[in-house]
This record gives structure tokens, C-alpha cells and sequence, in this order.
């Protein structure tokens, strides 16, 4: 099931908290973030997590989709 | 991979810089220091009296300017604000109280090990100590609530602040107040002092180098790549230190430092308690205002009040030691952090935030 977090507006360390919070024995999780530290962040985490990001928007406004990879 | 060299790259920059300036007349082991530099340009303008610590640090300047130029330039400057202005305001003092009770931010910290201060390693047990408390309150779901898109003029208040303060340092009009000695009548080339300033902000700004995140990141998220730049800072001036002869262990006649090493503790625990409740350390809130981050640009206005209140009321110390009133002080603050994350405390409710 895809689980969303929307952490518009939360500076760096809250939105991985709550991406902590839902990522275990999750397939694809969406991430709203307002900001690039964010997203660098949260990816580098998902990452570690085992799953593949992709990062759509730009100027404020970030989708992030997070996928468990196959292998993982 | 490519974030770990970047951040490493980031802490030689600064390690560089802070050698620079140390041999061009920064104070013996304060090339660099967030709070100390604020504590001396607030005694410039007339904030406090303490006659031995003024000057307009470029080197401030130098880094808001450095971080907002860049921001700029990487479309990363994003004006937002109005995340619990009023208590990151108190934070901002409360961090200042305790780094001027430890004589030092977590970077002077770092270039204080760099040169020998074995005081500086004592502090470290207390930072780290501050940081893992930050941590309980944060796994318990302490948040200052989000923040919000502003205007650009809110955007650019600390950056254009930073711009008068250049032009107060370059004119040097009677009404501020220089040091004729003490530490600071001691300092490099403006010119000098404002590059390594602009230097560390950019490359502070793209690798968001934080002193806070690095210990933070790494108990939370088993993330270490922000240690990487506290380690490289602290090997590139310890070099530096050794080839220019600075490098002298021990913990008694250190460098605007002193040896009561539960209060270099107690000190540091308290700024790295309050930073992690702000999200980072002074120089990432220095870096954050120049980026457009109003709430940083309040905490730097926290800090300044700090600073002026550290040196009016006695509550500063100095090489002979602690002072009375900064034993009050630490007490009154370390509560007023103790209750600001508790009362900022509310654990998540399953949904909050996450759907379905």
C-alpha cells in the first residue's frame, strides 16, 4: 500500500522522523518536502533504507517517490 | 558518496580558512567562533561594554553574505519563517549563555582540540551530552511546528543587516567601539577576514556543514557523513597548528579558555541542547538566515541579545574562570530549554502527518 508524508514546511530533522516512522514494511511511499535539504536528507535515509528515490518539482514545492527496490 | 566528498571538501575549506586567518591575527585558537564573533561586534555597537571584546567581525558578515550570494546563485534561497519565532529568540540566548560560559561555539570548540586545549575534549563530553538530550525530546516528537513561505523582503532582513555592518566596519564612525586590546584589538586584514567569512558561508551553505548534525544524524539515522567535516576541520588545523607552531596540549594557559572542566561541560551541554532544539548549530543558523530562513535570522538576533546580556550582567567568564552570575545563569537557562522542549513535546499521532 503507498503511504504518503506530507513534511511541507518542517525543517530537517522532522520530515525523516516521520519517513522513519512509516518505512519499515513499506513498498512506495510518497514525501512532500518544501525544501532541498530535505530532500537530500530524506533520500540519503530511504536510501540506506534500501529504496529508490525519484524527486519531481522544484522551487519549494518537491514530490518525492520512494520505491523498495527488488533486491532489497 | 558524492555528499561525503562535498561535506569533506566543505571542512577543509574552513579548516583552511581558519588557518588563515589565525596566522594573519584572528586570537590564538579563535580564528573562527560563531559566538564569540557575535559577542564582539554586539560590544561594537554599543550593546555591551566590555571593552576588551569589540569589533565588527567581517568574518560574520563574510559568512551570511557568502551563504546568501550562493543561495542565490543555486536557486536555494527560499524565504520562510514563522516556526515559534519568540522561542527560538530564547533558545538563541540560552545557547549564547552557554557558549560563553565554555568560552566558544562547537567550531572554536573544535579549532580549541585542534590546538592542544585539552579543556576543549572535556567540553566535548558535554555537547555530545546536550545533543543526546535534544535527542530524547525529538525521538518523543519535539517540534518548533513548520514554517511558512515569506516575502522576500523577510527573506533578505539578516543578509541587508550584514550589508550595514560592512559598511559600519569599512567607515569606522566614531559611534562604534573598537578594542584597543584584549582579544578583540586582535584580528587579520578586514579584506582577509570578509573572504574567509564569504568563503565558509558558500561552502557552509552547499554542504549544509553543521556541528550539531553530525552527532544528531548519526544516533538518529546511523548517518555519518556530517562527522566527516568535523573530523577533516579538526585534522587540517591541527596541521596547521604543528607547521606555525600554535600546537601546545594541556589543559592550564590555554588561550582565552579556563580549566573548570564542569563547567566546560555544563557550558557546551547547554549549546548543544538548545541547538539541536533549533535544528543546528550557530554557524547553520548564520547560514540558514543568509539563506532566507527569517526563524535562523530571529535565533541570530537571539544570540546578539545573549552576547549583550553575558557581558552586562557578569554571567561571561574569562581565563580566571566561571563567574558567579554565569552559575545562575546556566541554571535559569538550562530550565528554560528543559521546559521549551518539554512543553514543545506532543507525540505523534499515528496519522498526523501520514496518510492512508
Amino acid at each position: 500500500m503507498k503511504k504518503k508524508v506530507d513534511a511541507c514546511g518542517l525543517s530537517c530533522p522532522e520530515p525523516v522522523l516521520r519517513l522513519r516512522r512509516v518505512i519499515d514494511g513499506a513498498d512506495e511511499i510518497e514525501v512532500l518536502v518544501d525544501n532541498q535539504v530535505c530532500v537530500e536528507n530524506c533520500s540519503r535515509f530511504a536510501q540506506s533504507k534500501g529504496f529508490c528515490v525519484s524527486v519531481k518539482g522544484g522551487s519549494g514545492h518537491y514530490t518525492m517517490t520512494l520505491t523498495k527496490a527488488v533486491n532489497a | 558518496m558524492k555528499q561525503k566528498i562535498g561535506v569533506a571538501i566543505a571542512g577543509l575549506i574552513v579548516g583552511l580558512v581558519a588557518v588563515c586567518l589565525g596566522v594573519f591575527g584572528n586570537p590564538a585558537n579563535m580564528a573562527l567562533c560563531i559566538a564569540c564573533f557575535i559577542r564582539d561586534t554586539a560590544g561594537a555597537l554599543g550593546l555591551h561594554q566590555a571593552e576588551a571584546v569589540q569589533y565588527i567581525r567581517p568574518e560574520i558578515i563574510g559568512i551570511v553574505l557568502g551563504a546568501f550570494i550562493i543561495g542565490l546563485l543555486k536557486k536555494d534561497h527560499a524565504p520562510k519563517g514563522g516556526s515559534s519565532p519568540f522561542t527560538r529568540f530564547v533558545l538563541g540566548i540560552c545557547v549564547m549563555v552557554g557558549a560563553l560560559i565554555f568560552l566558544g561555539c562547537p567550531l572554536r570548540m573544535v579549532l580549541r582540540m585542534a590546538g592542544g586545549d585539552l579543556n576543549a575534549v572535556i567540553g566535548l563530553v558535554g555537547f555530545i551530552g546536550g545533543i543526546l538530550t535534544g535527542i530524547v525530546f525529538l525521538n518523543r516528537g519535539f517540534s518548533l511546528k513548520r514554517s511558512y513561505e515569506q516575502p522576500a523582503s523577510e527573506g533578505a532582513g539578516l543578509p541587508v543587516v550584514n550589508l550595514l555592518l560592512l559598511v559600519l566596519v569599512i567607515a569606522a564612525p566614531a559611534f562604534v567601539l573598537f578594542s584597543g586590546s584584549g582579544p578583540g584589538s586582535l584580528h587579520a586584514p578586514l579584506l582577509l577576514s570578509l573572504a574567509g567569512g564569504l568563503i565558509v558561508g558558500g561552502a557552509a551553505q552547499r554542504s549544509r556543514l553543521c556541528f550539531i548534525g553530525g552527532v544528531r544524524d548519526a544516533v538518529l539515522f546511523k548517518d555519518f557523513h556530517m562527522l566527516m567535516p568535523f573530523a577533516v576541520i579538526l585534522v587540517t588545523v591541527l596541521i596547521g597548528n604543528l607547521i606555525t607552531g600554535k600546537f601546545a596540549v594541556g589543559f592550564a594557559d590555554q588561550p582565552i579558555a579556563h580549566t573548570e572542566w564542569i563547567w566546560n561541560i555544563l557550558g557546551l551541554y547547554l549549546v548543544g541542547f538548545g541547538s539541536v532544539l533549533l535544528g543546528g548549530c550557530p554557524l547553520r543558523q548564520l547560514v540558514l538566515a543568509g539563506s532566507g530562513n527569517s526563524d535562523s535570522g530571529v535565533t541570530v538576533w537571539g544570540f546578539f541579545v545573549g552576547a549583550a546580556i553575558c557581558h552586562n550582567f557578569g554571567l561571561a567568564s574569562s581565563g580566571a574562570g566561571v563567574t558567579p552570575n554565569g552559575r545562575i545563569a546556566f541554571a535559569i537557562c538550562a530550565a528554560l530549554v528543559f521546559l521549551i522542549a518539554v512543553f514543545n513535546t506532543k507525540k505523534l499521532s499515528q496519522k498526523q502527518g501520514v496518510s492512508p
